[in-house]
């Protein structure tokens, strides 16, 4: 079995909890079967994978359940063989562009000829395609299509992304194209000019509340834990919804990490916050109470030790920027919106330097280094 | 790779031929000569060959790469070298006692310089050699023990620089040690796969090269026969053997055929007598901005990193090991004035060189540290510099790069303008006279300063860069808009150096490297001085460090190549049970894989374990591991262990697998109505309660193993 984020994931597009018009709108493209190359993007723990399988769902039936796990083996250029895992269903495959380092756009390449190829010259397919005429209303519509999903897509490098928009036209008879990604800056326009863009927002408060009671509905002794009128526990909800910044993923896992490690729960009982948010904290914090050399050095200390579990750089950036907006709630500024606004302009610049630069660690230094001179120099005058 | 494995298959295929001649030559040579003279001669011979070796060692890559190509002619070298007289002429150089009679006999002026001094002054004895007394000792103690069996040393490892006089102090100390031990074996085995040096008879070499040829053997196992080959020179023919080459060590197979071989060497059962085997490893680093890391054997050849965790960890037991230091300044002048007065009458009448002039010079190559470069370059001097030479033209051994000079420099300032300019001149190629005086330069010297420090760091860039920005807060005592500026300059050069775009045609390029260091440094020096104006008490120094950047790009990388292999397990367990949905490496570090580890941690599951009878305390671990072992940065380079496997060791994946079963099971079971009050009183009574004490039990013996 598995954790509570991934048992109670829904699997219908009826099933989902949320955003209803979207959900409307794939079911209808998906019976139809007049599907088009799609961009999907939104913030994190929002339901994008969710949906994507969902909607695979309705387009092919449970078919699309049968996954499997291939390895395959590309051959480089450079002679060097690249083997990376592909999960996939007799009607889809997902490939994730990380995978494959900076050679992406010969493998996404070979990859997607690969499937148009054999997909064109499968006769059971036109057989299905014949059926289809003949009784139009009766028969769930087989599509002579395969969808290729691409995790990640912002990951995709420029040469893939170009090598991605030639193929999406070359073989649109048979490949479909679902790009999932969390902020549509990386991909290029002539990409999002091909593609249906839906954005999935982040669910609202109260919408994450519903979910989460509805697992709780089903945990017979996770509910005993929690409060027993759903007035005492939507404030318990709202808390966690906030503390995991409305990731729903992320609250259904601190919902059940809370109740693992609580007898009983309250709305006093703390949430459980991922220990990196928690290290960012502790640095906005300390830049707030004192700004000295020494505090430059610590911080750097755990700067590196953020980057080295892989954080990467720019979400340290936007967390210890928001934390920092918030911490400077202690210090006794006389004109904090002010120092507010000077930080989030220092944030934009370092945000910037990171996306050009390779070491991350000269622009997060030289955001702290700001910062500190920012409110140092508020104080003294 | 490859090419450096056909490099070394070809130089076998040579090897073995030329070993044939020397064989042929020696029995020539011996219906030649008389009894009496035959030992001074094979002697003779014999060292003519080892040199020979040593030359080739001292050649660079590329000269051994036209000497594959032209491999016929060397072949043809080789023989020509090995002819009678030839011997007999280098012997004459040698100034053996004994070779007198033929140094008359033999000797022709042509043949004068084909010994380098570096060969022609080899020592003899132990008590020639330039090394510290007491690490003389050390090493005659160790191998004493190790020739007489009285120890449990196996393996004995010399490391340090070169030019040190590892392989040289080896060889001839075991030699000592072998002939006091028996003095009268006249009757050598001749194995053919091993080159046998005649003046060293109880010593074996290992050469890469030098095994045999045949098809069936690649150069991957070739260590491992050559000293499957060597363990039956025990008893009446017990050898030392001395490793001074080393297979190819960059090529990951060899490398690790190599480390098998010696765990099996250094772990054979007790009661098996092998001969001493001894490894002269010259460690060294090279400046290497493209290589994987500074961890890596390429930029870092170091004997924690040849040898590997698993080897070291048997330091002290199974094996030993000598450090060498470079050779002591007095050591290097005693044998420098020994070799100027061998060569005093070629040097002082043919050359016309003043007393004088020989002792500064000398004076000036001791501390080199490099015993052989300090000969090479005297050598260098006496036959071609001397006469001509100003002193300026003088080339010594480039000092590496010594980056906390340079990171001083920009933090501090120069202390010697005069000199910085003097190199400016030299650096830039700017002839003198034609430029600006010293004078006119003195209010720019920071500028000169910067210039010369970017021209030595230009080719390792970001990583100069790095040790910067750890570093420049040893100036400051307070936050203030300078150290905001310098830490800003730091960052421009960085995006500056255009490292971040993989298909820009900046990338790399020098051009760009030059100018974002510079834009780094001039900026660094600026605002260094503005701090040092400002600040009202003087900065205390602090000892310099280096960059945490490459611990933690290591330790990031462990991180995330634990992450893919939980990610790939995680696929597979949720498409079994048919969950699946895609979660990438930054989804699992930031939220799954703390969440997994608070749940499985929890102060519930571990109360349902106790119940269960499990004693024993579990902890899963976070992937990636807690945020608690903050890196710090190291004032000295300690080269990071290759496969130290930061993550789950054998105890670690039974518990995560123990914990996953108690949890994931039990919230299965759970998902049935009727268990609901059982589960409260006691989670783990339902189902199969003997099944799980049977596998904890096993476990628990699992574990104590």
């Amino acid at each position: 079995m598995s954790l509570w984020a991934d048992k109670y994931r829904p699997k219908d597009l009826d099933d989902l909890d949320f955003h209803h018009e979207n959900t409307r709108r794939l079911k209808a493209m998906a019976k139809t079967g007049e599907f088009p190359h799609i961009l999907i993007y939104g913030p994190p723990g929002a339901g994008k994978k969710t949906r994507v399988l969902a909607t695979l769902k309705q387009l092919y039936g449970s078919g699309v359940e049968k996954l499997k796990v291939d390895i395959k083996s590309f051959a480089l250029p450079s002679g060097r063989k690249l083997e990376f895992n592909v999960i996939s269903s007799p009607f889809h495959l997902e490939i994730t562009p990380s995978d494959m380092g900076n050679n992406d756009r010969i493998v996404i390449q070979d990859l997607l000829k690969e499937i148009a190829q054999v997909e064109s010259i499968d006769f059971s397919k036109i057989a299905h395609v014949a059926a289809y005429d003949e009784a139009k209303d009766k028969l769930i519509p087989k599509k002579r299509f395969k969808v290729v999903v691409i995790n990640e897509a912002e990951l995709l490098t420029r040469d893939a992304q170009a090598a991605l928009r030639r193929t999406m036209e070359k073989y649109s008879a048979n490949i479909r194209l679902i790009l999932i990604c969390n902020s549509t800056s990386n991909i290029i326009d002539p990409i999002k000019s091909r593609t249906l863009p839906i954005r999935i927002a982040a669910p609202k408060p109260a919408e994450c509340s519903q979910v989460l009671d509805s697992i709780l509905a089903k945990e017979n002794h996770a509910k005993k834990v929690f409060p027993d009128s759903l007035e005492d526990r939507i404030p318990i909800f709202e808390k966690i919804c906030i503390a995991s910044n409305r990731n729903l993923r992320m609250c259904i896992m601190m919902m059940e990490a809370m109740y693992m490690n609580n007898d009983t729960i309250d709305v006093t009982t703390p949430a459980l916050i991922p220990d990196w948010i928690e290290v960012i904290k502790g640095i906005s914090v300390s830049i707030c109470k004192d700004r000295s050399v020494s505090q430059l050095q610590q911080t750097r200390s755990a700067l590196y030790e953020l980057l080295s579990h892989s954080i990467p750089a720019k979400l340290i950036l936007k967390r210890l920027t928001l934390s920092i907006w918030s911490s400077l709630i202690f210090l006794d500024l006389p004109s904090r919106s002010l120092i507010q606004r000077q930080i989030v302009s220092a944030s934009s610049i370092f945000d910037e330097r990171l996306s050009l630069g390779s070491k991350d660690i000269f622009h997060l230094e030289g955001f702290v280094t700001r910062v500190m001179v920012i409110i140092e120099k508020e104080l003294i005058c | 790779m490859a090419q450096g494995e056909n490099r070394q298959k070809k130089g076998r295929n040579r090897n073995l031929d030329s070993n044939v001649i020397v064989i042929s030559s020696d029995e020539s040579f011996d219906s030649i000569d008389t009894e009496t003279e035959l030992p001074i001669v094979q002697e003779s011979k014999a060292y003519c060959k080892s040199d020979r070796k040593k030359n080739i060692d001292l050649q660079d890559d590329h000269a051994r790469s036209i000497e594959d190509k032209n491999y016929e002619e060397q072949l043809g070298r080789v023989k020509r070298l090995k002819k009678p007289t030839d011997v007999a002429g280098l012997l004459a150089k040698l100034q053996v006692p004994n070779g007198k009679k033929l140094h008359q006999r033999c000797s022709s002026p042509s043949k004068k310089n084909t010994l380098t001094w570096v060969e022609k002054y080899c020592p003899f004895t132990s008590s020639e050699l330039c090394i510290h007394e007491r690490k003389i000792h050390e090493l005659k103690l160790k191998l004493h023990d190790m020739i007489h069996n009285n120890t449990s040393m196996r393996l004995l490892i010399l490391s340090g620089p070169a030019g040190s006089g590892k392989s040289v102090s080896a060889k001839i100390i075991c030699e000592e040690l072998m002939r006091d031990k028996h003095k009268n074996s006249g009757n050598h085995m001749k194995i053919d796969h091993i080159s046998i040096e005649h003046r060293l008879d109880h010593v074996i070499e290992y050469m890469n090269w030098a095994t045999s040829t045949s098809k069936d053997s690649s150069s991957v196992t070739n260590f491992g026969e050559f000293l499957e080959g060597c363990k039956v020179l025990t008893a009446r023919n017990q050898k030392c053997i001395v490793v001074e080459e080393l297979p190819n060590l960059h090529h990951p197979d060899t490398l690790k055929q190599f480390r098998s071989s010696l765990t099996k060497w250094i772990l054979m059962d007790k009661k098996v007598n092998l001969p001493p085997l001894i490894i002269c490893l010259t460690e060294y680093e090279v400046a290497n901005e493209f290589s994987s890391s500074m961890a890596s054997l390429d930029s870092n050849f170091k004997t924690e990193l040849v040898l590997g965790s698993e080897i070291m960890s048997f330091e002290g037991s199974t094996w030993g090991r000598i450090k060498f230091n470079p050779v002591a300044k007095r050591y290097v002048k005693k044998c420098l004035t020994r070799i100027a007065s061998a060569e005093d009458r070629t040097i002082t009448m043919n050359k016309g060189i003043s007393r004088y002039l020989i002792n500064s010079r000398i004076e000036q190559l001791s501390p080199n540290g490099d015993l052989r470069n300090a000969i090479i370059l005297f050598e260098y001097w006496v036959k071609f510099c001397a006469s001509t030479a100003s002193d300026a033209q003088f080339l010594g051994k480039e000092s590496g790069l010594n980056l906390f000079h340079s990171i001083g420099k920009l933090l501090y300032g120069t202390q010697h303008p005069e000199e910085e300019y003097k190199t400016y001149i030299k650096k830039a190629h700017i002839p003198t006279g034609s430029h600006a005086s010293y004078e006119q330069v003195k209010f720019n010297i920071d500028y000169v300063t910067v210039v010369n420090v970017v021209t030595d760091v230009m080719r390792s860039a970001s990583t100069f860069g790095l040790n910067l920005l750890e570093n420049y807060l040893s100036i400051a005592t307070s936050v203030n808009p300078c150290i905001d500026k310098l830490a800003d300059s730091l960052s421009i050069s960085d995006n500056l150096s255009l490292k971040g775009f993989e298909s820009s045609s900046f990338n790399g390029s020098p051009t760009m490297d030059e100018i974002s260091t510079t834009v780094g440094c001039l900026g660094t020096r600026i605002e260094s001085k503005r701090l040092k104006t400002i600040s009202s008490k003087p900065s205390s120094f602090v000892s310099l460090r280096f960059s945490r950047d490459l611990k933690s790009l290591k330790k990031s990388n462990s991180i995330r190549r634990e992450t893919i292999e939980y990610s790939y397990k995680r696929t597979t367990k949720l498409i079994k049970s048919s969950h699946y949905s895609y979660a990438s490496v930054t989804d699992l570090l930031t939220c799954d894989g703390f969440y997994e580890h608070k749940i499985l941690n929890s102060k519930k599951l571990m109360g349902k374990l106790k119940d269960a009878g499990f004693s024993r305390s579990l902890h899963f671990r976070r992937l990636g591991g807690d945020f608690k072992n903050f890196l710090l940065a190291d004032t000295e380079l300690k080269p990071i262990e290759e496969e130290e496997d930061g993550f789950d060791s054998e105890g670690g994946l039974k518990a995560r697998e123990k914990l996953e079963e108690l949890y994931f099971g039990f919230g299965n079971n759970s998902d049935s109505p009727e268990s609901d009050d059982e589960f409260v009183l006691d989670p783990i009574v339902f189902s199969d309660d003997n099944n799980y004490s049977d596998e904890f039990s096993d476990d628990s013996l699992v574990l104590q193993l």
